[in-house]
This record gives structure tokens, sequence and C-alpha cells, in this order.
């Protein structure tokens, strides 16, 4: 082995490393060009929001695509949801009969056809796509739309909350006007947490420990045709392993349970159903944990009736 | 055109044109620092401050102070009690870099009022990021010649992370330096005199600069042993003596793993003193492989030069690790095996790669060549593989040299390091940066070797196709959209991403780590100081105290604002874009009501920093 190096080149490997660089550096050199154009101009953003604040009807939702172009939020009108995280693009978006996806097709790595396999089937087009510069929006009704009938966070003020033991005995979280108190301290709220990566709104449910159950009465509800629970550990405490414990979730419609366990460890958001409730229907929904340490749990109930 | 490349020609010409040739190599390399110390110094003022810097200006802020009482009242400064109320805090880190930006602080900004704070700290930064150009000029032009060596050296800093790091009072890129600057002393240890005392001086540095340099010895080491083996091959004498001098280091080893046995590690650890059975080992074994050495270059001068430089890396870095780090003087032992112990059991930050929170090990093996790929410029990352390529099918074949070996080896090691699993694995590619100047010297070798190749190819075809015009045309081809990359973005440094990723939004798009240390609130801050109301809460997520204080006392940010912790006490809230803090921003949503942002910093489409302002 010599110390320093007295290369010959051999064969045609140099002519190779030489034409490949030059190549890779034209493509990366037009990529760099070619990047800035997929910008969106500000009056791009703002023709949309005026279509959108024109067309738009109660229900209909915007969904982003690529689901982290964010930047969309601060056009759309208020009051008009916009949907963008992690697992959007199959988002059923169950509660909206119409849905305005607003694409940005020019953009690396844009996967349209991912984005379609995903979001397409069931949904059906409404005219044309309209494009403003670099966005694209285009209506979609949602084939997968569910009407609903009632939710538990939309009921809050009515609702019943309290504490429940292993021998039935209650004890009361009364509504102070803006959440329920326990007496333990703790509160049933309407808030936005994250579950999973996904924006949800529900209620901040977290079980008191031990045996004993926090417990959410619905009052009598509408007639629906599936009852749905979602629920999930809220920001990174699904992920914690040590020092925790899983809870047990039960969805109760007039005296029939649907368990679901909720492990910890496991980031996700659990969904578990009931196939259906009468109108009047006794609706209560439970959380209890061994040991309550990091167990904040986010809860929605929703009542679905069929799609017309 | 010649039949070889002449800017792969690393032969040495004797006589006058060697030493010319030697000195404008050195005008050159002065050439290359002095532009990047420049460059970093007139491009620094957007570089925000990232959440270790703050820390490290604080920390820097007081050991000057320290340095200040030891010349005011030397007998105060030297008691434990004023050097641990110095130097206690962020005593994770070694001192080297943290002495030398307090000094310049002091000097620079409270004496002489030259620069503004920050920019003061940074000034040591800034020499050690350019020292880095001449290294890597100097390792590629021995190997790839002077055109290959220039392009290696100014391509380091046309990765955009590379640059946006090389401005910060941290400790990756000053440690890449070191790292390089032990390399090319050992190499140059290997022929030369006195190189092995440079040796060792500079891994005592390396180590007192950041901890990546203790895997140094282990990367070095077997050169050192196959080479002394070899040399003293059909040489009894030096043979005996070469394996003695293994011997005594392995039999120091077995002590005091016997030592740990009998007593118990804590036992052992208590036990230093001035005088107690494991300093007699670790002197003894230094003295007797010093001594030993010394006798070996009597008999072998090839042995020895292959073996000098590791023992004085053994004997001459734990004598500068210590000297330079105040904290250590009272108590050696206790605080360095804490200061250890403390990397050897580092959290694991989350972090977003390919679609999935890794929140801990084991982490993908692939994670730091890809991530690689992804960050550094395509036009780079290209000849970076080919010029690996090549040194490997070199190796091979047996052809490589040991200079090709030792680049190859560096180039590897921080990568293969890092890329084990249960390693941290979060701060994007910062971890081995000492990886990145032996890829930078491979990427030099295989612009030399493309351009020869094109020069042949061509030179049938068109005269004007000469190989130094060729190599201009590819280097320019290759560096432009790394300079431009470069230019879009450093100031956002930890946001950027390759073509290959399809850039920042591409990147987005794949699920990776969109940004991560906070600077990114530079992007934001005029905003603030331009539409906040006067004495308005501001909760700004991810920046603490200390870069607060910071943007403050640079001037970033507007003094009148009040600083609160959470969004539920703000009127505005300017939250950063991370994966694994959403929850942080639907806070904002159910604190202010609404999930509409009123501004936001987004680079290339992708949300970084978005502005809640509450409704009233």
């Amino acid at each position: 082995m010599s110390e320093e190096t007295a290369d010959t080149p051999e064969g045609r490997w140099p002519l190779v490393e030489g034409a490949v660089a030059l190549a890779v550096a034209l493509w990366a050199l037009g990529f760099q060009v070619w990047l800035p154009s997929t910008h969106v101009a500000e009056s791009d953003y703002q023709a949309v929001a005026q279509v959108l604040a024109k067309e738009a009807l109660p229900g209909d939702v915007v969904l982003l695509h690529p689901w982290w172009t964010e930047r969309a939020r601060i056009y759309v009108p208020e009051g008009l949801p916009v949907v963008g995280h992690l697992f959007s693009d199959s988002d059923d978006l169950v509660q909206h009969p119409r849905i305005w996806v607003l694409d940005q097709p020019r953009l690396p790595r844009n996967d349209e056809g991912g984005f379609e396999q995903k979001f397409l089937p069931s949904r059906t087009k409404t005219g044309d796509a309209r494009d403003f510069g670099n966005l694209r929006l285009t209506l979609f009704t949602n084939g997968r739309y569910r009407p609903l009938a009632f939710s538990a966070r939309a009921l809050l003020p009515q609702l019943s909350v309290y504490l429940e033991g292993p021998d039935g005995s209650r004890q009361s979280c009364p509504w102070t006007g803006a959440l329920h108190r326990c007496p333990n301290g703790k509160v049933v709220a309407a808030e936005w947490h994250e579950v999973h990566f996904q924006p949800r709104p529900c209620l901040r449910f977290d079980p008191p420990g031990g045996a004993t159950k926090l417990v959410v009465e619905l009052p009598p509800v509408p007639a629906a045709d599936e009852v749905v629970l979602h629920t999930g550990y809220t920001w990174e405490r699904a992920a914690y392993k040590d020092g925790v414990t899983g809870s047990e979730v039960g969805l109760e419609v007039n005296g029939r349970v649907a368990p679901l366990s909720v492990p910890a460890g496991v980031e996700a958001l659990w969904t578990v159903q009931q196939p259906g409730a009468p109108e009047g229907a006794k609706v209560r929904a439970w959380v209890q944990a061994q040991n309550p340490h990091a167990r904040e749990l986010c809860l929605e109930v929703y009542g679905y009736r069929r799609a017309p | 055109m010649g039949t070889q490349p002449a800017a792969t020609s690393g032969a040495k010409e004797p006589g006058s044109g060697a030493t010319s040739d030697a000195r404008l190599d050195r005008r050159i390399g002065w050439a290359l620092f002095a532009a990047g110390f420049i460059a970093l110094l007139l491009t620094e003022q957007p570089v925000g401050f990232v959440r270790d810097e703050s820390v490290y200006f604080h920390a820097a802020e007081s050991h000057a102070r320290w340095f200040q009482l030891l010349l005011s009242s030397p007998s105060q400064a030297f008691t434990d009690a004023a050097i641990v109320r110095a130097f206690d805090f962020n005593h994770e880190h070694p001192a080297l870099m943290k002495n030398l930006f307090g000094l310049s602080y002091v000097l620079l900004h409270e004496k002489l009022g030259l620069l503004r704070p920050a920019a003061a700290f940074r000034v040591p930064a800034f020499a050690f990021a350019a020292l880095l150009l001449p290294l890597i000029y100097a390792l590629t032009r021995r190997l790839f010649g002077r055109a290959a060596a220039i392009f290696a050296a100014v391509s380091f800093f046309l990765v955009p992370r590379q640059f946006f790091n090389a401005h910060l009072s941290c400790f990756d890129v000053p440690v890449a330096t070191m790292w390089t600057l032990v390399v090319y002393a050992f190499f140059r240890a290997q022929t030369e005199k006195r190189w092995w005392l440079y040796t060792g001086l500079a891994f005592g540095l390396a180590i007192a600069t950041k901890h990546n340099a203790f895997f140094l010895p282990v990367v070095l080491a077997p050169f050192s042993l196959v080479r002394g083996w070899r040399a003293s091959k059909g040489q009894p004498k030096a043979r005996e003596l070469f394996l003695w001098i293994n011997g005594v280091y392995l039999f120091a080893g077995v002590l005091f793993l016997a030592m740990a046995a009998a007593l118990g590690v804590q036992r052992v650890q208590a036990g230093y003193g001035v005088l107690n059975p494991q300093v007699a080992i670790i002197l003894g074994a230094g003295v007797a492989a010093g001594a030993l050495t010394w006798q070996l270059g009597k008999e072998n001068e090839g042995a020895f030069r292959a073996m000098a430089p590791l023992v004085a890396m053994a004997a001459l870095g734990p004598v500068i690790f210590y000297l330079h780090w105040p904290y250590l003087w009272h108590e050696p032992v206790n605080r360095t095996a804490w200061y250890l112990a403390f990397h050897l059991t580092h959290n694991h930050y989350a972090w977003f790669y390919l679609g999935e929170l890794l929140r801990g090990p084991p982490f993908p093996l692939s994670y730091v060549v890809v991530k690689t790929a992804l960050t550094v410029p395509t036009s780079l990352f290209v000849p970076m593989a080919l010029g690996f390529g090549w040194v490997c099918w070199r190796t091979w074949k047996r052809k490589v040299t040991l200079l090709e070996v030792l680049v190859l080896v560096n180039a590897v090691a921080s990568i293969a390091i890092i890329s084990q699993p249960q390693v941290p694995h979060f701060g994007g590619v910062k971890h081995w940066f000492p990886s990145m100047p032996f890829l930078a010297v491979l990427a030099g070798g295989a612009l030399a070797r493309g351009a020869w190749g094109l020069a042949q190819w061509l030179a049938p075809r068109w005269k004007g196709a000469t190989e130094r015009r060729v190599f201009v045309a590819l280097a320019v081809a290759c560096a432009l959209p790394a300079l431009i990359a470069t230019a879009r973005i450093y100031e956002f440094g930890t946001s950027a991403y390759s073509e290959l990723a399809g850039g920042l939004p591409g990147a987005a798009s794949l699920g990776m780590q969109r940004q991560f240390w906070a600077n990114n609130l530079t992007g934001v801050l005029p905003w603030i100081n331009a539409n906040a109301r006067p004495g308005e809460r501001l909760y700004l997520h991810e920046n603490h105290g200390g870069q607060v204080r910071d943007y403050q006392r640079n001037g970033m940010l507007r003094s009148d604002l009040v600083i609160v912790g959470s969004p539920a006490e703000a009127d505005l809230v300017a939250y950063q874009y991370h994966q694994e803090f959403r929850e942080h921003e639907f806070m904002t949503w159910q604190a202010f009501g609404t999930t509409r942002p009123v501004y936001g910093l987004y680079l290339d489409e992708t949300p970084q920093v978005v502005i809640y302002r509450r409704q009233r």
C-alpha cells in the first residue's frame, strides 16, 4: 500500500462518473430553478377563498392535498372546516356531505395516484376542477356521508357525568356552565386534542383510577342507525409504556355494552360501534383505568343515521 | 490532452517545483480559510438561535467570567467553589469551545464593541468551520489534485445543513474539524517527523471539543497496528518492542477490569487520588508505552511512525482533556464519569422519519444513509457515492493507498456509529458530520476522474474540451444547484432537503422531520415585532427562556412583549410545526377558539412556524 495515490483511471468508469455527475447536476439545477414556480401566490389563495365564501354550504369541508399544505387555513372562510393531517387522505369525513379538495398538483412528490386511491372510492366529482395558479379546487359529493343524529360533545351541558364505583355508587360531576367538574378535581369538557396526530374535537375524559369509572350519560337521544365511539390517549401519552396501565372503555346503548380495551404503548385512534339506538335510548360511555397516571383520553360519541 | 488525468495526479514533483507547489497550496489553503470565515461572518445575522446554542451562550459567558476572575483573583479562581460556579452549568460538554465562545464575546462585544453579542460568541465557531476547508483541501490535494481539492473544500459549505451548522456556537462542526485534523495529522505522522506529537495534541483538543472524538482511537488503531506489524516484519527486536507496547495497554486494561471485578466499579471510581493503584496503572502504562515507543524509534522508523501517533493520543489526550476543563481539576474521575455516563444514557427525542414517529430504539439501520441522501444536495451526494464506490473497488482490487483507505474508513466511521439502532437518532444529520469532510474528498475525486473521462470522450469531437475546462464546467454544474439551495434555505438549515427528496415539499410528503431546534422562529419575528400589540402576551412554542433572552438582547424581538408559558396564557402563539407536537397547536385552537392562523413561515409551502392570535 503506497502512502499516497497517483491514480490512473481504468476503463470507462471515469466517463461514467462524469456523465452521471453531469446528468444529475443538470437535473438538480433544473429542480432548483423550477421549485419556486410551485409556490402559491396569496392572490390565488384569496381567489379560492372567494369561491368558497360564495359556494360552500353548511356541512361542507375543505380537504387538503398534500395533507400538510395548511397554509390554506389562513384564507379559508371562518366556519368552514379544513382537514389536513397525516391520515386525512383516507378520512371518511363522514359528517360532511360535500368535500372541497384543495390540491397543489405541481408540488414534488404530490402522489395524485396514491391520494385518489384512498380518497375517490364512494366520492363523485361535482363539476370541473378549477385552477387558481398552483391551486386546484374540486368539489366532490361524499358517498361516505352519514347524517349526524347526535353528538355527545354537542350535548355537553345536558350530559349527566358521574364517577361510578364498583358497587354502583355514584358521585356527580356537576355542570359549571362551561364544563363538568368531578369530585376528584378532574373535568369533562369539550376540547380539541391530538389523538394519533389527528385533531379531534372531543370530550376530555380522564379515568379516575382504580375500579371506579368515569361515566357520561347522554340525555334521551334521537333515533340512530349506528352509535360510534372514538377514543384514544391524547398527544404522546399513547406511546407511554412504563408506569401506566391500559384503559377499559365501554359504549352502552339501553344496557347493551360494547367494550373496548385501549392498551398502553399503542398510538392509535380506537373505535367501537353499536348497531343502533331507538328514539329516546339511554346511551352511556365510560372509562376505567387501574392507574390514572397519563391516562388522558379524548372521547367522541356520535349517533349516525343511514345516508339518504 | 494526456493519457492520465492531470487533476488526479497526486505524485509530488521533485526540486523547486515541489516547493513552489507547496507554497501555492498553502496560499490556497489560507484563501479557503479566509473565504470561509468571511462567508460565515457575512451570513450570520439571519441565523436564529437554536435551543442548544442559547444554553452554550450562557455557559460561555459564565466560563468567560471565570477567566476574568483568574486574572483579577487567581487564588480565588482556583478554588472548587469558584470553578463549580462558573463551569457547573452545561457540564455535559467539555469546555474548549465554550471557553473560546466566551472569551470571544468578552473581547469582540464587551471590550471592543465590534460585533453584536451573538456574532461575537460565534466567531470561534466560524474559525473552526473555516479551518475545515483547508483541511479538506489538503487531503484531497494529495489524492486527486488541486482543482478537485478546491471543489471538495468548497462543497462542504454548499451543503445547506452544514453551512447552517457552521454558523452556530455549537460543537458539531468544530468536532468535524478536529476529527479531520487528527486524521490529517495521523496520516502525515506516517511519513514525517514530529507529526506523531501533533496527532496527540490534536486528539486532546478533539476530545475537548465533543465526545464524538473518543471514537477516533478505535478508527485509527487498526491502521497503527497493521502498519506497525508489517514494518517490524523480519526485525525481531522491533517486533518485540511493538508487541510490548500493545502488551502494556492490554495489561493495564486487564488490571482495571480485575480491579473493577474485585472492588466494584463504584469503589474504583471513588478511590482515585494522587497516589493510588489506579493512577499508578495509568501513569505506569503511559510511561512504559512511551519509553518502549522511543526504543522502537531507534530500531525501526516505520514501526515507530505507525505506533507513535497512537501512543501520543493515549498519553496526551487525557492530559489535555483534564487540563483544558477546570471543572475536572478538583474531581477528575467522578466528573468525567458523570460526563461519559450522560452521553451513554442520553434521552431519545421523538423524530419523524418516512411517515413514522420514532420515539425510541431500535431505529432503522438505514436511517443515517437515507437521511444523508435526502439532505445533501444530490449533485454533491452522487459524486460522493461515486467516489466511495471507486475507492471500494480499488480496495477490492488491492490497489488502494493508505490515504484512500483512511478517507474511506473515516467517511464511513461516524455514519456507522450513528447507524447503530440503539444510538439516539435525533438531531438531523449533525451527529455524523465528522464523516462529511471525507465524503467531500471522495466527491472531489469523482469529479476529477469524471472530468478526465468526459474530456477524453469529448476531445475528438470538440477541440476546446480540455480537461481543465471540462472540470470547471462539471464543478460549476455540480456546485450551482447546491449553491442555490444553500442561498435559499441556509438560515433555516434544519429544514433543508435535497432534490432527491423533492426538496422540502417532497420531504413533507415523505413524512420527514420538517425542522428541529426551534431557530426557524426568525422567519416570523419581523411579523411579530410589527404586529404585536404593546405588552402583548406571547407564547413561543419550543423556544426556552435563553433563546428569548438572546433574541431580545440581539435586537431581534421586542422587549416589551410578555413571554408566557402556554397558549392558555397567551394572546399570540408562534407554534413550531413538529409531528410530535401537534397537541400544542390544538391546545392553541382550544385556547383561542379558532383553527385559523393569522400568519406563518411557509418554506416552499410547508408550514414551519404558524402564528395564531386570540380572538377578541
